[in-house]
Order: structure tokens, then sequence, then C-alpha cells
């Protein structure tokens, strides 16, 4: 009897020693970059300095980090000179970020750590479709043509922002990098320094603090952290979204997105995009002769697509750009043409088969939208995937990741800086909340009017579809000879709208 | 039938309070108003996420970047990890806790005090959810005349804040001097309150708490309201240098406080002790 009693009390006071609980003011919860962005900048301030006992940030996250020596290795620094295939045939997600983000990462110090030969500004950008000869062009001499957008680039620079855009190249576009690549620079700063903990676990349960405590987060392995905010930053199928009874909506857009890595007769001038009936295809140019295919298409188009020989996809691409108009405007035909001079068109170098080619194999993902009702409430914000999923068609996506993550940081900021609470909704967490939501609406409302403008059909109304690819040709037309309309679709693309003008990290005290 | 002795045994309380608070001292004047003092009893919704305490959070905001600010700037702009840790604040007419929680939470060991039972009874409930500022932040129910008696407390603190409270007591300038006793020599004292001009009537009376209800009615009396440069002769008098008056006006579609280049309205001042 005693035995057993005694061994009932030891196996007690192992379950209690196991479960030794730890305390952080802010839990960032999964691998998502925008969450990772948003430590690194929290890290950059003065705030958030660790007492004896704790850290003040966690990072708890399962699955592991991409790792920065892939990135920095001497095979790679070659890789303008001398094509390493072995990198390519990791096949990661390639992404295009924007002015904006570059910025961002800048600001972090990040953008210096990053291997610079393995981001490729671009500086031109040509989008044209296949119902008509219309199109339109960006160069970075977009803003050197005429004083009005000169005075306009002057006005915005000095008025509404302080960055500094010229730090990638005059003028430039945006850039294409890997998303990984990105990723791991970060979760590096993240892991060195010394005011952030970072655990490689699985989460067990999260219990929301109800309005005035604090949350409840608990691992695999028994430990308990308690915290006044948690940042929900792990991906479409969020447990810390479903543990807050956050209600997110998700539909399919019945279409794949087809990936590759392609080779080129010559180097790449720029991005080309072309809008066609099955949805846009786009080149991003990598360095050298490289460049990433985007491919969105119907599913079946896209099973075809992955199982026919690499002769055929290549050939296929190919007549994707260079296919003519197929599209009969009747008498009207005769006048477009001869609207403007459209010479300055540039096809993109035609896609060669090589052994080397066919190494790279093409990837095909589902493309969804989801989005979550709030992207914040009391002691939680929602963050990357678990926030938002956009389609890929106006490169939006990740940009807008990290914008949600520079807003978020300095709303932060600026509540620990002021004494606050910062897991309060009404007075810090809701304008993240607003402000990204906003954002994410103003993308998701340009994506349906892109995709459901660029099709041969309207709603299944094929006259309506005609009429409408004919405006739609004078509206390209307009919009080329125009540099006034371009700079500030230019500057929208930047993301200089809805990122925010100043960062509380740089802020001099 | 219970609401109803509750609310008896809360008048029972608060004029208890109020003699425990003039009785038995020596002083020949008291800062409390009876008025404000019965109006502030009664009201315990601080911390509610309501339209009527809106602007008071949002100017919380401001007001604790301003006094970062000056404190930082009175330091000679050095931010050391510990800088705030290493600062006694005093917040007298703590209210609900809310500047004291936030001075708490910058690091400054904080004592607020206010004579009405029920502020002081919500502020203690307040803090006891966040465990970490336990620690930090003291709440005493008192008045400043009776804590500068104690000589304990008398050039004790860093800064003291006297935040939207002038406007609700009597005798302003012994108000303001007894603060001063409470501050160490080269400490700060920080002051905010409503200029008594047209605007302030319109803006902070007529809009705010009749038309908007921003404010709970009856707040405020714009009898009691101090210009600028009546402030400015007060905490001189009281052996302060002003430092800076700074204008603010609440921006309600934004739900903001802002820096205001006018002190028409809204306006806080920061004085440093000569000696």
């Amino acid at each position: 009897m005693i035995n057993l009693g005694t061994r009932k009390w030891n196996r007690a006071s192992l379950r209690t020693c196991r479960s030794y609980s730890t305390y952080s003011d802010i839990t960032v919860v999964g691998n998502d970059t925008a969450g990772i962005a948003t430590i690194a900048a929290l890290l950059k301030t003065e705030l958030f300095q660790p007492s004896k006992s704790h850290k003040r940030i966690t990072l708890v996250h399962k699955a592991p980090f991409p790792s920065s020596s892939d990135y920095n290795n001497s095979d790679i620094q070659k890789i303008p000179d001398q094509d390493t295939p072995q990198y390519f045939s990791r096949q990661n997600p390639i992404t295009t970020i924007n002015f904006s983000t570059l910025q961002f990462l800048h600001s972090l110090g990040a953008l210096d750590k990053m291997n610079h030969k393995l981001i490729t500004p671009y500086k031109k950008l040509f989008v044209n479709e296949m119902f008509g000869k219309s199109y339109v062009s960006f160069n970075d001499q977009l803003i050197d043509q005429d004083f009005i957008s000169q005075f306009k680039q002057r006005v915005y620079n000095e008025t509404l922002s302080s960055h500094d855009y010229n730090y990638f190249g005059k003028n430039s576009l945006g850039a294409s990098v890997e998303r990984n690549h990105i990723q791991s620079i970060l979760y590096d700063m993240v892991r060195d320094d010394e005011k952030c903990e970072v655990i490689q676990q699985e989460i067990k349960t999260i219990r929301p603090g109800k309005d005035e405590s604090t949350s409840t987060i608990e691992l695999q392995d028994g430990r308990i952290i308690k915290t006044k905010l948690i940042i929900g930053n792990d991906g479409e199928n969020s447990y810390v979204r479903e543990a807050h009874d956050i209600e997110s909506t998700s539909h399919p857009y019945g279409q794949q997105c087809i990936t590759r890595t392609l080779i080129h007769e010559r180097s790449l001038e720029g991005c080309y995009q072309r809008f066609l009936p099955t949805g846009p295809i786009a080149l991003m140019p990598l360095w050298g002769n490289y460049s990433q295919l985007v491919w969105s298409a119907s599913d079946e188009l896209a099973e075809e697509l992955i199982s026919i020989p690499d002769e055929a996809f290549f050939g296929e691409v190919n007549r994707k750009f260079y296919e003519g108009s197929k599209y009969d405007f009747g008498r009207y035909s005769e006048i477009l043409p001869n609207f403007w001079p459209r010479d300055n068109y540039e096809m993109p170098p035609l896609v060669v088969n090589s052994n080397e080619a066919s190494q790279f194999r093409p990837r095909a993902y589902d493309l969804k939208s989801q989005s979550a009702i709030h992207h914040a409430d009391t002691r939680v914000a929602l963050i990357g995937d678990a926030a938002m999923k956009l389609h890929p068609i106006t490169a939006h996506g990740f940009n807008l990741n990290i914008t949600s993550a520079a807003i978020l940081a300095n709303e932060i900021i600026k509540q620990a800086r002021c004494g606050g609470d910062i897991g309060n909704y009404p007075f810090c967490l809701k304008n993240y909340a607003h402000l990204s939501k906003l954002n994410e609406l103003q993308a998701r409302a340009l994506v349906e009017a892109f995709k459901k403008g660029f099709q041969d059909t309207f709603f299944g109304n094929e006259k309506v579809g005609k009429a409408l690819s004919f405006v739609r040709n004078i509206g390209l037309d307009i919009l080329e000879v125009n540099p006034m309309l371009k700079y500030d679709l230019a500057f929208i693309s930047a993301g200089c709208i809805n990122h925010p003008l100043k960062y509380q990290w740089t802020e001099e005290l | 039938m219970f609401s109803h002795n509750l609310t008896l045994s809360l008048r029972r309380v608060s004029s208890q309070a109020k003699r425990g608070v003039t009785r038995g001292s020596t002083r020949s004047f008291s800062s409390i108003n009876e008025e404000e003092f019965d109006n502030f009893n009664r009201y315990d919704k601080w911390w509610k996420d309501s339209p009527e305490m809106r602007p008071l959070h949002a100017y919380n905001k401001l007001r604790v970047e301003f006094m970062r600010e000056y404190l930082i700037q009175d330091n000679d702009g050095v931010v050391t990890p510990d800088f705030f840790n290493n600062l006694k604040a005093l917040d007298v007419g703590s209210g609900g806790g809310i500047l004291s929680e936030s001075l708490g939470r910058l690091g400054c060991q904080t004592l607020g005090i206010d004579p009405t039972p029920m502020s002081i009874k919500v502020a203690k409930e307040h803090l006891c959810n966040d465990l970490e500022l336990v620690e930090k932040v003291k709440y005493k129910q008192t008045t400043i005349e009776e804590l500068v008696e104690d000589e304990e407390h008398q050039n004790k603190y860093d800064f003291a804040a006297s935040m939207e409270v002038i406007e609700h007591v009597n005798n302003q300038a012994e108000f303001v001097k007894n603060i001063a006793k409470a501050v160490k020599p080269n400490g700060l004292i920080f002051l905010s309150t409503l200029a008594k001009t047209t605007e302030s009537w319109l803006l902070s009376i007529k809009l705010a708490e009749d038309l908007l209800g921003f404010v709970p009615r009856g707040t405020h009396n714009w009898d009691k309201y101090v210009n600028p440069e009546v402030l400015h002769e007060m905490v001189e008098n009281a052996g302060f240098r002003v430092l800076k008056t700074q204008g603010a006006m609440y921006e309600p579609i934004t739900n903001q406080m802002i820096y205001w280049p006018c002190t028409n309205v809204n306006y806080m001042m920061v004085g440093k002790k000569l000696y």
C-alpha cells in the first residue's frame, strides 16, 4: 500500500516538474515570413528588454526554417557568371517583391545580409493581352519622359514618403527573389538576437485570454507560455485562428498555378505578362538567361501541361507569348491598329530546350482564395496566409503580407512606447485590423477586376466579352501613351499607397 | 433591492471617506470639490471600451508620448535599457489608473493617488490583471495635501503628473504647490487641462458632452478651466521653470489625440523644478 502511494506521489510530482510555465509579452506561432518580419522589426527597437526570468518575445514553430548558408555558399556566388543547376533544381518558390518590401527589408538591415546576386531587380514590365494588339510597357525611363511625371515624382517623394526609393537602382519596378532566401535571413536575425526566444515545438492547446488577462499556450512537451499577444503566423490552416473562433472564408479559383524555371536564348529585359482567356501567363527574369514562369490555367489544361514532354511544353509557352491576336473586331479592327504606332513592344526571348532545361520540373498547385473575417481580436493578431491568401495575378500576396507586418510592428511599438497594453484590441490591434483588412479588400477588388475583365466572355456572355475587349484595347492604348497615368500605376504597384510611410523602429528618439 | 442597498452603502463609504480625508489634518484648505468627488465616486467605467472613454484612452497615448519625450530629453536624450526602471513617478488624481498603468509599463515605480474610494477600487481591481504591473504600481486613497504632510513623500519623486485633474479641484494654486513638494529638485511636473475659451466651451461641453456624448455629461465645469497663462504662473510660483506648453486636439474619425499648434482647448504643460 505504502509503495503504491509513493509511486503515485512520484508521478504527480514528475508531471508538475515537466509543466513549468514561462511568460512572454508577444508569442509568434508559425513559420510564415510575415510574422518573422514583425519580430525582426520589433527587435530593432529599444523596447522588449528581457527581464531576469524571461524573454519578452517568443517564436514557436514546428517546421524547420530554411538555412541561410544555402544562399551564401561559394557556388551560388558565381551564378551570374557560371550557371549552377543544383541551385535551381531545388525549385523553391520565387516571388516578385515591390519597392516597399525592398525598403522594409532595407530598414531591418536584412537586405544588406542577403546575397545580392540572387536578387534580380527588373526595370521593365510589359503587359499585353491575347485579344488585340494593345499593350502597356513600364520602364525605367518612364519618369524621365515628361515634366508632369517628374513633378509628380517630386511631390510623392517629398510629401508622401520619406523612403529612399532609389536604393535598388534608379526607378526599379521591383525584384524577383526566392522566398526562402528572405525567410532564412530574417530567421537568422531573430534567432541570433538575445531578446527573443525560439522554441521548435508543436502546440497542443491555446486558451485565448478573456478581455484583460493573458492567453495561455500549452506546448507538446507540457511547457506553458503565458502571453499578452499571440500572433497567428501559422499558414492557411491556422490553429491560432481556429482557437480564437475567428471565421474564415475560402473558395477555390478553379485554376492551377504552374511554375517552372526556364532557359531563354538570351537574357530577359524585364517582366512579361500576357492575359490569355484561360488566365494570365508571366515570365519573371532571373539572373543570366533564366526566368521563372508563372502560368495560371484551368485544372484540365494544367494537368495536360504537366504531363506533356518538355519540347512540347516549351513550344506551348512560346506559342502563348508569340501567338497573334485571334480576335476580330469587325470593321473596327481596321481603325484600332492605326490608333497609335506600336513599334516598341518587345517580345520575350524564345524559350529553348536543352538538357539543363529539362532538369527543372514544372510544378502545379491549386489556387485558392482565403480570408479571415477579422485580422485581429483581443490578444490575437493574424498575419500572413492565416489572414489572407490571394490570386498571384497581381503579385500582391507576399508584398501585402510584408505591408501587414510593417503595420503591425508599427502599432505594437507605438503602443509599447506609450506604456499601453499591446494585446488590447480597441486601442492597439484595431488599427492594424482595419488597415490590413482595407489593403486586402483593395487587392481583392483588383484581382477580381483583372480576372473578370480579361476573359473572353463576361459572365458567360460572349458579345459583352467582345465589346469589353474592344474597350480594354483602347484603354491600354490610352495608358501606353500617357506617362502620367503610368506613373500613378507604377506608384500604386510599388505599394506606396498601402505601405506605412514611417517605420517606428527607424525613428530616432 | 440589492442595488438600492449597494448605493446606500456606497454613499456611506463615500461620506466616511470624505470625512476621513478632511478630518484630522491641520490643513487650512482642501483640494477636494464635493460635487466632483460625488460625481467621480459613482463612476466605475474607466476601463470599458465605450465611446465616452475613448477620447481619454486616446489622450493617454499622446500624453505618455509627451512625457516620455521630455523625460528622455531631460536625460540628455540617452535611453539606457533600465532608464525608466530607475524613475519614481507620482500620479495625482489617478482615477481608474489609466495613466499609472502606462507609466508602470514603461518601467517607472508609480504611486497613484486619488481621494475617491471607487476610483481606487477600480484601479486596484484592474491592476491585478497584469501580474508584472503589481510590483510597479501602487495606489493610495488620499489627497496630495495629505500625502506631502508625510515627510517620506517630500522631495521623493523624479516626476509628478496630474493629467486632466486640475480642472476638477479647488484651490488650484495650492494644489500645484503641494505637488511641487513631492517632486525632487530638478524633477519634472506634467500638467494637462483645458483652457477657458469659447472654443473649449463649444467643443468640450456643447459638442463632446451634450451633442455627441463623447464624454459623460457633467464631467466638466467650464468655470474651473484654467488658461495657459494662469497655469504658467501657478507652476512658476510653485518653483518650476516651464519647459513647454503643448496644445492637443481630439480627432474623432480615427479616434486619435494629436498635437495641435494652439492651446485654445486641450493643452499639456511640462515644468522643471528649480530647487
